[in-house]
């Protein structure tokens, strides 16, 4: 129609008529309107054709992954980048966060309000004596005791598992929430509440959750693979926490006692043989800890103690060896103490009395000659010579006395302290007389 | 008509587009279970799950043919927090949790046709089997501190077992999966755990004060025992050592045979030096020092007391 139109202009144009022309001008104004507003669409339609296009490119942030597919069919799985597929709705791309995601199981944790958030554990008030179904979750365990906890699950789809996970997975948190409670409740069941507030226990429990999660993900084949399981809280019922305060300090006193104990009895026997000790008798507050004697040398712990074991066994050469080795250690250099001080006493006995004698002999064996000679004389020559000594001290104390024709008395005073306390002796006694006579007369008796 | 040839298969196209929109439907792999219906009647089925299945696919217009799109992918849902009486009257709290999927599409369309109708009476089903499966257990079966008595695993077959078959059958759908989700105690029972929770408390205080006392005590008197026979030993050690010193002296002694009065004399005075040296006051008279008698020129010069009252205050240290 536009083409015939264009075609009709020229012929017009030929008139030689003003008004005609005038028309003809208006058709030609038209024409071109028309001819521009074609091109226009067009090029419009062209932009739209070429946007079009471009949907079918997508961006592919780090940590993703994307699942290709033309007319819902997979064509491949593209990593991170600049990804290209056909428009919708030929093409898509689904992403997938493949990074590691947390996910918070408050179940087994009490209700809270804002304001309980804000307060300390000890500080709050339970609102009812009993949980609230519902509202107060707790881990029930198999002592029948009930736990707050509360437990954090990070997990990741691995690249490689993403079609497992978009095949399987309509809504992953949901099933993960779920597998990881029944794998609480489950673990729970078996353990003590004690166990789970912490220590050994609570590793295991924690996992157990892991692995009976993941179990149960892989059952189903979710394509998720469960990082890590965390107790992020954990705690008594509100309700009971005064009691479970006031019992863990008792248990804090009473470790304190221990311990105490057991410093006093290292001390006690590093004061008797320094850290020599443990070679001889072990250490007392880990029990009664014997070692087994087998041929060769004993093991250097409890020594006296395999000894005396030895023995009443009747193991007379084992003992032996075993005695053997004691005395190594008594009269090692590194054994101090008491034991130290006594074989050192003992060995400067033996050498003092060693000497003294070879002294002795000395002296004898000096003086006999003379003693043979004259014997009376060397022995009041000796005596005077011992006299003079005696008396040439200035600790002894001289009192040179001439008597009269009067008697001389000399009065030996006993020291003041040494008179109190005979007297304080005394009464005591007869304190003790009178008790022994009878029973105390009443009160107000005369 | 030439210029304008573009401009017409562009329309060709987009009117073509259209046309096939109609009669074509997609079906995404592992994602998607298509029913087709032809005047109303499932007549084909295309699971995502078969990749041959899945793409590009043709039927009739509406009204002739119609299709059906379902998720088949696994669904899941909890039931809920219900009290059960188990075979020992006790009463605990069960919350389970079940993942399905639709098996057969054209079977799920038939016999409930919506995800909410299947997942109601899957609800309902579940809660049945499950009151039946924890009716017939003691209490001690669910939570025990010793785990081969925990029947929680068997719970769960028996559950699944149970729904399994009747959901194929009655909706077509498939149970992949029950567990239990929650296990507590009713509000009443909850308070007298919490009760006899703190009594238990209380008893370990006691039992912690005892124990630390005892333990303490114990620690001392082994440590004390063990001193003890540390010092006998390191006692028969130095009696060895002070024994082999006299041996080596007694070894001398037989010199002193050939004239025992001298060596006992000799003794004597070493002994009376030893004992006499110190802190000693030794009374001295004209007996043993006859010069003191130089000193008595009536009376004046002696150290005596002068009169018997004056000597009574004489003292000795």
């Amino acid at each position: 129609m536009l083409d015939h139109m264009h075609h009709q202009a020229p012929q017009v144009e030929d008139r030689d008529d003003a008004p005609e022309q005038h028309m003809d001008a208006a058709g030609q104004s038209l024409v071109r309107a028309l001819r521009l507003s074609f091109r226009l669409l067009t090029l419009i339609m062209m932009v739209v054709v070429v946007l079009f296009a471009l949907t079918g490119m997508q961006r592919i942030e780090t940590g993703h992954v994307g699942i290709k597919s033309v007319f819902g069919k997979i064509v491949g799985v593209v990593g991170p980048g600049l990804q290209y597929t056909w428009p919708f709705p030929v093409g898509n791309i689904e992403t997938v966060d493949v990074r590691t995601q947390r996910l918070l199981v408050g179940d087994f944790w009490m209700f809270e309000t804002p304001q309980d958030l804000a307060t300390d554990l000890a500080a709050r008030t339970a609102p009812e004596p009993g949980l609230r179904p519902g509202l107060d979750g707790a881990l029930l365990t198999g002592d029948k005791y009930l736990i707050h906890a509360e437990l954090e699950c990070r997990y990741t789809v691995p690249a490689e598992n993403v079609l497992d996970y978009k095949r399987n997975m309509l809504d992953v948190r949901n099933m993960i929430h779920s597998a990881m409670c029944s794998a609480a409740i489950r673990s729970a069941a078996s353990r003590t509440a004690e166990g789970l507030m912490g220590g050994y226990e609570q590793d295991m429990f924690k996992s157990d959750v892991h692995r009976l999660a993941q179990e149960r993900l892989d059952r189903i084949g979710a394509g998720v693979s469960i990082s890590q399981v965390n107790l992020t809280r954990t705690t008594w019922p509100i309700r009971a926490l005064p009691e479970y305060a006031a019992a863990q300090r008792a248990s804090q006193q009473s470790g304190d006692r221990i311990n105490k104990a057991r410093a006093e009895a290292e001390e006690m026997l590093g004061g008797a043989a320094g850290m020599n000790y443990v070679k001889l008798v072990g250490e007392p507050w880990r029990g009664d800890i014997v070692p087994e004697f087998s041929s060769g040398e004993p093991k250097e712990y409890n020594l006296i103690g395999q000894y005396e074991r030895l023995r009443h066994e009747g193991k007379q050469d084992e003992a032996l060896a075993v005695w053997d080795a004691i005395d190594r250690v008594l009269v090692s250099q590194t054994t101090t103490g008491e034991v130290s001080r006594q074989l050192t006493a003992a060995a400067i006995y033996k050498d003092g009395v060693k000497q003294s004698v070879m002294g002795r002999v000395r002296r004898y064996e000096e003086l006999l000659g003379a003693y043979k000679e004259n014997p009376e004389f060397l022995m009041s020559r000796e005596m005077a010579k011992v006299r003079e000594e005696i008396l040439a001290s200035d600790t002894v104390v001289k009192w040179f006395m001439t008597f009269g024709s009067s008697p001389t008395v000399l009065q030996i005073n006993t020291p003041p302290e040494i008179t109190k306390e005979l007297r304080q002796a005394w009464l005591q006694a007869a304190r003790d007389r009178a008790r022994q006579a009878g029973p105390s007369r009443p009160a107000g008796a005369r | 008509m030439k210029k304008h040839l573009g401009m017409m298969v562009l329309g060709a196209v987009v009117v073509g587009a259209l046309g096939v929109f109609t009669v074509a439907f997609q079906v995404g792999e592992l994602t998607d279970l298509v029913l087709v219906t032809t005047w109303g009647k499932a007549t084909d089925t295309y699971s995502g799950r078969d990749a041959d299945q899945a793409g590009l696919r043709f039927k009739w217009p509406y009204p002739v043919q119609e299709t059906v799109r379902y998720d088949a992918r696994t669904f899941l849902f909890e039931d809920t927090h219900e009290q059960v009486q188990t075979a020992d009257k006790q009463h605990v709290l069960v919350t389970m949790f079940c993942a399905w999927r639709i098996d057969d599409a054209a079977d799920f369309y038939g016999k409930i046709k919506t995800v909410d109708a299947a997942q109601a009476a899957l609800k309902s089903l579940l809660r049945d089997v499950k009151v039946t499966s924890v009716t017939r257990r003691s209490l001690d079966r669910l939570i025990n501190t010793d785990p081969s008595r925990i029947e929680l695993d068997e719970v769960e077959r028996e559950v699944l077992a149970a729904m399994a078959d009747k959901a194929r059958q009655d909706y077509g759908v498939e149970v992949v999966m029950v567990g239990v989700k929650n296990l507590g105690l009713p509000k009443s029972v909850t308070e007298t755990v919490i009760e006899s929770m703190k009594e238990e408390r209380r008893m370990k205080v006691q039992e912690y004060e005892t124990r630390g006392n005892a333990y303490a005590t114990a620690i001392r008197e082994r440590a004390r025992a063990a001193s003890e026979k540390i010092r006998a030993f390191s006692g028969a050690k130095a009696s060895v050592i002070r024994g082999e010193g006299d041996a080596a002296a007694a070894a001398y002694y037989a010199r002193f045979g050939e004239h025992e009065e001298l060596a006992k004399f000799l003794r004597n005075l070493e002994s009376l030096k030893i004992t006499l040296q110190q802190r000693t006051v030794i009374l001295l008279d004209e007996s043993i020092f006859p010069m003191i008698k130089q000193f008595r020129q009536d009376g004046q010069t002696s150290l005596a007391p002068q009169s018997p009252s004056q000597a009574g205050k004489s003292s000795t240290k």
